[in-house]
């Protein structure tokens, strides 16, 4: 087979990506499987998974990678056809198979070819004789030929009758002529080949069956046998439906085709090579082009590196800063020079550039969104896992999945909700007996949802589980030292919860394989946070714990409302600005540790930027570029402008010096800078080339609602949390 | 002795059928549209029914689909004209057991029944 390596690294690239997507789909499915028993559907599409992937590796000469494929394949083959049981044992070792044909896939070394003579660390031999140990039950597929009597009236009628017959001893994998085409009454005196897959029955019973259909004049019923490979292939076109279609590929006898698919020519690009393998009988022209149709009708996608997009994304923003300073010179030029005609063409130039940049930016982006689904099909697998280390009966129920998120946002959320997952699992859900016990289902219940809120992608994590002792929670905060038993009488049960988010602080009694590992919610908020999202809670002792992740569609581009505080722009995201208002300076009352105001009759907590950026603090002032700060201007006027933003259902006020407009940004990471300036997502580049600061509301509005005392560095209630709001580093 | 429903618009068809088999040691009943056969079957449960596709009333398969509904395992066979292909393979597909062409072969009417009631 090593003769067959003639790929270019492309190829083999493909190959990989092709086979590490299809894997994951296969484990998915395995998944699947042990919920839902015998799916014929299922265990078909498995089945030519195992099948397609063995193909394609054959074709790269990866003849470990077959072998192993092939193994599952088997197995697959004999579910399918009713000789084994999807049994936990069996579904353990089709995972590890799966893991190991991963492995195989990352050994694969791209310079060097595959390693066919097996110095790697994936025990194929080990793997394939498990499986071929679990594989090594009884058969129960029969192929069947009928032959209706030369007066039959309606034969396609007769040969429904026949197929509704097999029908009741098992599942009928395929038929010539097709069902379909039956349907379509397009058959004749002959039923040349039924392929059955029957447990519980002999040949005989098969033969009686058939027998009691009208003018059947001839039946004949044989064992099926895997060695025939070409009714395989033909099986392997796809699910049921699809193989229905397929099913004249069936060879007109089992034992006269050749060969095994494994061998025959794939195509380049590695799908479905095994397509022509079956013998040289009727129909076979016809089908062979199936397979590869399907492949291709999904196929209409390029694949695209994420480092090569990423690229992408960052020329793109560049440019949309350059069209905005461009802009910027033009009004500069317009101011000094009137509308001489230069001028006038720079500025349809620059408006007809804006168009262009903003559309490109808006194609980029939505090239940007993925749907969930490529994160959320890696979870039926954990929680299973999980499930099942912990001793624990778990129904994983998923929605949402077509919500379509950032892609680099999708990477940046799995962390916290496989942590979310794990906790769900390991320590939501109460074991069977104690759920018994409390009068609940057996099976707990964890969800996993998606869904868009306005810009926002908001993904829940639930169970049906024990829910979070709040007195617990306090006093275990106590006890680590995180607050003073004071101030933890003091808490609220909404205040309390968010106790379980500080580092060091976790509920479970014992540290566990599943998720004691130190490392808590904490992590999960911080990472949430990082991408301008927010993690909130519920609970009900009892009845199980909600959380919400809540993050923006997209991390790189958005509209801001850019405003100014002594002499430093910042950029509100204009997603969460409701209102602009000047509200007299007296009106600014303290309360608490911070200030609000009464707006419209109702009180709402401000913060002022210039304790954020004012100071002349000369970090900011290099950072701008243009010397040193501006002064702070005087507020003798009386009055405070204030923009009203909002974060979910909470609202703040920002009190500003000045508004400057509104503009398209682009994020730039701080670096080191934004470690140190909790309350900022990043910087923005504006046209002048100044760098505004991106505010992060739901940062600021904690600080304004005064909830310091918890997430802030002291628990005596100080006033130096200040100093988190500060870019003092 | 087995018992079978015979349904036909036709009081001709009806008597040759039922002829036909009270000479072969059949019980028979009668019914003249699909309604009538829907109740006598209910009230009767013959071991089989010979339904005419083409009634007034109740067509056959819609008195076909009814008796299913009330017996899963009512062995119903469908009484046809030469052309009715696409009907009978909605009968069939709806749980018609077996079919027999118009005019009967009566052998063939016979066999049928043989196959299903014995």
């Amino acid at each position: 087979m090593a003769e067959g390596y003639t790929l270019s690294p492309e190829d083999i690239r493909l190959f990989l990506d092709e086979t590490l997507d299809q894997l994951e789909v296969l484990e998915e499915e395995i998944v699947k499987l042990e919920g839902e028993g015998h799916d014929p559907r299922l265990l078909q599409d498995m089945f030519r998974i195992a099948h397609t992937v063995k193909g394609s590796s054959a074709t790269v000469g990866y003849s470990r990678m077959s072998t192993l494929a092939h193994a599952m394949e088997d197995v697959f083959a004999a579910m399918r056809d009713g000789r084994l049981a999807p049994r936990q044992e069996l579904v353990n070792v089709l995972l590890e198979a799966v893991d190991g044909l991963r492995g195989l896939a990352a050994e694969f070394d791209l310079s060097s070819g595959p390693d066919a003579e097996g110095e790697g660390r994936i025990d194929v031999e080990a793997l394939v004789a498990r499986l071929a140990e679990a594989a090594s039950l009884g058969a129960g597929t029969y192929e069947v030929r009928v032959k209706f009597a030369d007066d039959t009236v309606m034969p396609p009628v007769r040969a429904l009758q026949v197929i509704q017959a097999l029908q009741e001893l098992g599942t009928v994998a395929g038929s010539r002529p097709s069902i379909d085409e039956i349907r379509a009454e397009k058959a004749g005196l002959d039923l040349s080949a039924v392929l059955v897959l029957a447990s519980h029955v002999d040949e005989t019973e098969v033969e009686r069956k058939v027998g009691e259909v009208s003018d059947v004049e001839r039946v004949e019923v044989r064992r099926f046998q895997p060695e025939s490979r070409g009714t395989e292939e033909a099986l392997a076109a796809g699910g049921a439906d699809v193989s229905q279609r397929d099913a004249a590929a069936l060879p007109s006898t089992a034992g006269d085709s050749v060969g095994d698919g494994g061998g025959s020519p794939g195509g380049s690009s590695g799908r479905e090579p095994g397509g022509n393998g079956g013998s040289g009988s009727c129909g076979e022209s016809a089908t062979t082009d199936v397979p590869r149709l399907l492949g291709r009708s999904q196929g209409e996608t390029i694949r695209v590196g994420i480092e090569a997009f990423d690229r992408l994304v960052r020329i793109v923003s560049e440019l949309a800063i350059d069209e905005a300073r461009l802009a910027e010179v033009q009004r500069r030029l317009a101011a000094l020079d009137g509308h001489s005609e230069p001028i006038e063409d720079l500025e349809q130039i620059t408006a007809h550039m804006s168009r262009l940049t903003t559309e490109l930016q808006e194609e980029i982006m939505k090239a940007r969104m993925t749907p969930l689904a490529s994160l959320f099909k890696r979870f039926p697998r954990m929680v299973r896992d999980t499930a099942a280390s912990s001793g624990k009966l778990v129904e994983f129920v998923v929605e949402g999945e077509d919500t379509e998120l950032d892609r680099a946002l999708i990477e940046e959320v799995a962390d916290p909700i496989i942590h979310l997952l794990r906790n769900a699992v390991g320590h939501g859900i109460e074991p069977p007996d104690e759920r018994v016990r409390r009068g609940k289902p057996e099976k707990g219940r964890v969800r996993l949802a998606a869904r868009h809120v306005e810009d926002r992608v908001v993904i829940i994590v639930e169970d049906d589980g024990g829910g979070i002792d709040l007195v617990r929670v306090r006093e275990s905060a106590v006890r680590k030292g995180i607050i003073s038993p004071e101030v933890a009488a003091a808490l609220s049960d909404e205040e309390a919860i968010e106790l379980i988010f500080q580092p060091g602080f976790s509920t479970a009694s014992q540290v566990n394989d599943v998720s004691g590992r130190g490392v808590g919610l904490d992590i999960v908020r911080t990472n949430v946070e990082k991408l301008g999202g927010t993690v909130r809670v519920k609970t009900s002792v009892g009845k199980g714990t909600t959380f919400a992740l809540s993050v923006p569609l997209t991390l790189a581009v958005f509209r801001a409302l850019l405003v100014e505080s002594c002499g430093q722009e910042f950029a509100v995201p204009l997603s969460s600005v409701v209102e602009v208002t000047r509200v007299p300076l007296s009106e600014v009352k303290p309360v608490g540790q911070g200030h609000a105001i009464v707006l419209r009759g109702k009180v709402l907590p401000v913060f002022d930027l210039r304790d954020f950026a004012g100071r002349g603090n000369g970090v900011m002032a290099s950072e701008s570029g243009d010397g040193t700060p501006t002064e702070c201007p005087d507020r003798s006027s009386g009055r405070a402008l204030v923009v009203v933003a909002r974060y979910e259902d909470v609202r703040v006020g920002i009190i500003v010096d000045s508004l400057l407009g509104e503009q398209e940004i682009v994020i730039k990471s701080l670096g080191r800078l934004a470690r140190c300036a909790r309350g900022v997502l990043g910087g923005a580049i504006l046209g002048d080339g100044r760098v505004a600061l991106i505010l992060d509301v739901a940062r600021v509005l904690e600080k304004a609602m005064g909830r310091s005392h918890i997430s802030g560095s002291g628990s005596e209630g100080g006033n130096d949390d200040r100093s988190d709001y500060q870019l003092q580093c | 002795m087995p018992r079978v429903l015979i349904v036909d618009d036709a009081a001709f068809m009806r008597m040759r059928s039922r002829k036909l088999l009270e000479e072969h040691g059949y019980q028979v009943e009668e019914a003249q549209d699909g309604e009538e056969a829907v109740k006598k079957y209910v009230e009767t449960s013959p071991d089989a029914v010979l339904m005419d596709i083409t009634m007034p009333v109740m067509d056959g398969i819609a008195a076909l689909k009814e008796i299913k509904k009330r017996d899963p395992h009512a062995k119903v066979i469908m009484c046809t004209a030469v052309g009715q292909q696409s009907l009978v393979m909605e009968a069939i597909m709806a749980g018609a057991r077996d079919y027999l062409l118009k005019p009967f072969d009566p052998d063939k009417v016979l066999a049928s029944l043989k196959k299903l009631v014995g």
